[in-house]
């Protein structure tokens, strides 16, 4: 089974969709086996993260065979220190967002979880992909399940995020198409052999010349921050956001958007580093600028879901800014970080989600005091608003830290700033806990139930993580190590050779 | 006394004489069949088709002083034919029946036009390709106007009547300047004479100009397209998805082996002019489908904007280039003719044809799985991976790369991204928006076999091109 675990992880849940789609009827049942399915993929993920070799760089259990030959097109996955972290990621929120959908989601129930699990499918793909063809099938797969799933079961705008969410990706992937194309013809044109190998395109990157890098970096660059999102191309998010039911909210924030950053790493980086290298400061600063002016925009909003979609464009900042820091700890940093934004902005729109069941409204000024009659929910929420804040102890600091740290190494101007997003976060992040569960007791909500089993089963293992992060980050780390100084090397090698 | 000469002459024609054979068999059926079975009629049609497609002889044959080339690639192009007429008749069935003109005849004379589109594909000889373009295009002025009780469908048929003879007679004047001055109608030898005489004269010119633009207007192609969207709107739903894909692939199969074995040499003059269509038919295609409420008329000017990507293959003047046309043209056509016979089949109460976009409003709930179907289609249109559509694009894409022409992909990329918004407008009321009066859509048996093929293939073509593409992958003209 070992050889052929990544094909099972990405298609057991198409499978499972398949079947379930044919053989039973009911929402109720849906629901039930959609759950399964989730865990069953979840387990599966198990024996990846534990015979995974953390000693190399290498691509490990790869899986290669010939699709469209006549085109160089193989079906190529593999798995490193880089995707590793973000496929548990992925398998983990959406059986929480499974979970967490069961009382939310009362019409249309099949369609809903059906496309939750072909959107699995293709986020799996995403992180696996070793081909430029396969990964691009696997990229734009994913717009129509998420498109239905904002536009079918999302809130009051949804059709117009819906609509919005899918023509910013799709008009920044079709010219990262072309530059797949055109990195085609140039691997090609080079080495006399035309494939789609992402591996093999990389290992030429040397032998790019500057100009084609640049294009190439520009292609992908656009599709990549579109998708983190990057300011000024962010307008997408908070419509998306507010308006996805939550497990729409917890799988875009928690894996749709790392997609971009792992893009950068993935390809950005190793395929064009020497335009990597010039376009670092460019970079640093609108990952600046959507620290800042995410956390500042944050703190303005009324409404909860909003409020911590924006502090996400302020928190991807963060990523960014550490991969393009271009050093062991930055992009490190950079990683921990997509994986710690994941846990903690999932739980925290599963948060909202719940207590949104109970009074239907996302408005702050609507709250207040609610503390007194939901402790149980007010602890949570506490310690994932500490984790988003990035207090000692749990996930966000450790990854912001290095983060920093890197950045500081590289250009310490932009890091100085990059800090008070920092400071910003617990400025916006504690008002909000403070207008929400503190102060006087709005009359309507005194008989608020408190979280339920399923709430705080499907919270629990976020909970865990956040501190096992914070706690012991080298169990998260351990797997990135080699895989990124051998992207540093990469990187820095290349630009050298090219000079 | 058969000669080989004259056995290699038959068998370069063998494919037509069948398909003339059983057209006539088709009138006799008809003529037998009483009023209740005339959807036999096209049935038989069906299976004739495919008898033929399995009765091809394998090429190349080239027969009749060169004029007539029976090859892979005029069989891949009547498989795309064979593929239009197949789902065309099933998804049309019933909604003849519906309108009371469910006749033999109208599957008889799409089948006489198959014959033409044949010629049209394997000729190496203006005679023939005029022939076969006539016999082609006076069938589909009969199919245009064939529901006689609606005007809309009578000012179609008139319509494309006017405008075809129109461009035909451009047509035939650009070819006459073509014969006076090279001295042949043979595609090989107006090569070999320009090859000679250089391409540099001003009659040459200006016959070749006319001649492009006789094939513009057939590929309806902007400035050219103007007959088009009402001709496509007027025309029965079902037959109308068969005039965006077959005559069109017919006209596309004919100007590449024209450009590209009888014209190459002259290929400075023309890919400027479709260069410039290309980018004409794609823009203006797209924008004037944004604004379109009726979703059969955005279908036919999405179809405009669709032979705009298609154009862009024939200026990169390379064999990828054809190939990418062939095989957009083969995904083309399950893909649009799926998407028309769901239109075809969408009725509101007290009034049948009922295309604007409201009507398709919570159909997702009503039939889920046409709703599906219609999704698929409309984000294959899109050119949305992993479905079929996609794989067309991709193709197209690749040979603009290869060719070093950027600027037209990127154009390209720009217009499909466009396009994305009607086609998702289409879903966004399928799936988003809840009916506000009634509508109904049932697929009997013979269009829901249509649609779901269409769909399969939509979704199984995306997945696994390796067959289409090894389809195409050898053809050379």
């Amino acid at each position: 089974m070992m050889e052929n675990i990544l094909s099972i992880l990405i298609f057991f849940p198409l499978v499972a969709a398949f079947v379930i789609f044919l053989f039973l009827r009911g929402g109720k049942t849906t629901m039930w086996a959609t759950f399964i399915a989730t865990i069953i993929e979840l387990i599966l993920t198990i024996p990846l993260m534990t015979s995974f070799d953390k000693t190399t760089a290498a691509m490990q259990f790869v899986e290669k065979a010939d699709w469209i030959p006549a085109l160089g097109v193989q079906y190529y996955v593999g798995v490193d220190g880089i995707s590793i972290l973000m496929i548990f990621l992925t398998t983990l929120l959406t059986a929480i967002a499974v979970l967490g959908s069961f009382t939310y989601i009362q019409k249309r129930q099949r369609e809903f979880y059906l496309a939750l699990l072909v959107l699995e499918t293709g986020m799996v793909g995403v992180f696996l992909a070793l081909d430029f063809f396969l990964f691009y099938i696997f990229w734009e797969a994913m717009l129509i399940p998420m498109y239905l799933i904002i536009g079918v079961w999302g809130g009051k705008r949804r059709i117009y995020a819906a609509v919005k969410f899918f023509l910013f990706t799709l008009a920044g992937s079709v010219l990262m198409m072309l530059a797949i194309i055109a990195l085609f013809f140039k691997h090609g044109e080079i080495t006399g052999v035309y494939t789609f190998d992402i591996m093999a395109i990389t290992a030429q990157a040397v032998k790019y010349t500057a100009g084609f890098q640049t294009i190439i970096f520009l292609a992908f660059f656009l599709g990549f921050a579109i998708k983190v999102p990057m300011f000024p191309v962010h307008t997408w998010l908070p419509d998306a956001h507010v308006e996805a039911p939550t497990a729409g909210s917890v799988i875009l924030a928690g894996v749709l958007l790392k997609m971009g950053t792992y893009g950068f790493l993935r390809f950005c980086l190793p395929i064009t580093p020497a335009a990597s290298i010039s376009f670092m400061p460019f970079v640093a600063i609108l990952s600046v600028i959507a620290i800042v002016y995410g956390a500042l925009v944050a703190m303005v909003q009324s409404d909860v879901k909003k409020l911590v979609a924006y502090s996400s464009v302020s928190h991807m900042g963060f990523v960014t800014l550490g991969i393009y820091a271009i050093n062991q700890a930055g992009i490190e940093g950079g990683i921990l970080q997509m994986f710690n934004h994941g846990i903690i902005t999932g739980a925290l729109f599963l948060l909202i989600g719940a207590i949104y069941e109970r009074t239907h409204t996302r408005e702050i000024s609507e709250y207040g005091g609610i503390a007194a009659s939901v402790p149980m929910f007010a602890t949570i929420f506490l310690i994932f608003t500490m984790g988003s804040i990035g207090l000692p102890g749990m996930g966000a600091f450790i990854g912001e830290f290095l983060v920093l740290v890197g950045a500081f190494e590289a250009f310490s101007d932009y890091a100085i700033i990059a800090a008070s997003g920092v400071i910003f976060a617990a400025v916006y992040m504690l008002w909000m806990y403070q207008r929400v569960l503190y102060e006087s007791l709005n009359k309507r909500w005194e008989n608020l139930k408190d979280m339920n089993l399923r709430e705080i089963i499907y919270i629990m293992p976020l909970l865990i993580i956040v501190f096992w992060v914070g706690i012991y980050p080298e169990t998260f780390t351990s797997y990135m190590h080699e895989s990124v100084r051998h992207l540093v090397e990469q990187v820095f090698s290349a630009g050298v050779a090219m000079k | 006394m058969m000669t080989p000469q004259l056995f290699n002459d038959i068998i370069t024609v063998y494919p037509e004489i069948l398909m003339t054979i059983f057209a006539l068999t088709l009138i006799v059926i008809d003529v037998v069949a009483g009023d209740k079975m005339k959807a036999s009629v096209g049935y038989f049609g069906i299976a004739f088709v495919v008898l033929v497609a399995l009765l091809c002889p394998a090429g190349p044959f080239i027969g009749f002083s060169n004029m007539l080339i029976w090859d892979n690639f005029s069989y891949v192009f009547f498989l795309i034919f064979a593929m239009a007429y197949t789902l065309t008749t099933l998804g049309s069935i019933e909604y003849l029946k519906d309108r009371n003109i469910l006749k033999g005849e109208i599957y008889i004379v799409m089948f006489f036009s198959l014959i033409g589109m044949m010629f049209m594909v394997s000729a190496n000889d203006l005679t023939i390709f005029y022939v076969g373009l006539e016999t082609m295009a006076i069938s589909m002025y009969v199919l245009a106007g064939f529901n006689k009780h609606c005007l809309k469908s009578n000012e179609a048929g008139v319509k494309y009547f006017l405008m075809g003879a129109f461009s035909s007679g451009l047509f035939l004047y650009g070819l006459s300047f073509i014969y006076g001055l090279t001295g042949s109608l043979t595609y090989t030898d107006i090569a070999a004479a320009l090859q000679g005489h250089g391409s540099d004269s001003l009659g040459i010119k200006f016959g070749l100009l006319l001649m492009l633009v006789g094939f513009a207007f057939k590929i309806s192609a902007v400035p050219f397209h103007m007959w088009a969207p009402d001709v496509y709107t007027g025309s029965p739903t079902p037959i109308a998805g068969f005039m965006t894909v077959a005559p069109k692939a017919a006209a596309f199969g004919a100007l590449i082996r024209f450009t590209w074995v009888a014209v190459a040499p002259a290929s400075e003059q023309w890919t400027l002019f479709f260069t410039i269509l290309a980018v004409l038919t794609m823009t203006y295609g797209n924008l004037v489908a944004l604004a379109q409420e009726n979703v059969k008329r955005m279908l036919a000017y999405s179809a405009i904007a669709h032979a705009g990507y298609m154009l862009i293959g024939l200026v990169t003047m390379t064999p990828e280039g054809f190939r990418a046309i062939t095989i957009y043209l083969l995904i083309y056509s399950f893909m649009n003719i799926g998407a028309f016979t769901v239109i075809g089949l969408l009725k509101n109460k007290g009034m049948i044809d009922d295309e604007r976009i409201e009507s398709f409003a919570g159909l997702s709930k009503k039939n889920p799985l046409v709703a599906l179907a219609m999704l698929l289609f409309m984000f294959s249109l899109a050119g949305i991976p992993p479905l079929a559509g996609f794989v067309g694009k991709f193709y197209i894409f690749v040979a603009a790369i290869k060719a070093e022409m950027y600027w037209l992909a990127v154009v390209g990329v720009l217009n499909s991204a466009l396009a994305c918004y009607y086609y998702m407008r289409v879903t966004i009321f399928m799936y988003f928006r809840e009916s506000e009066y009634e509508t109904e859509l049932t697929l009997k048996a013979p269009a829901f076999v249509a649609t779901f093929i269409a769909a399969v293939l939509v979704v199984l073509v995306g997945f696994f091109p390796s067959f289409f593409v090894n389809l195409v992958s050898s053809l050379t003209v």
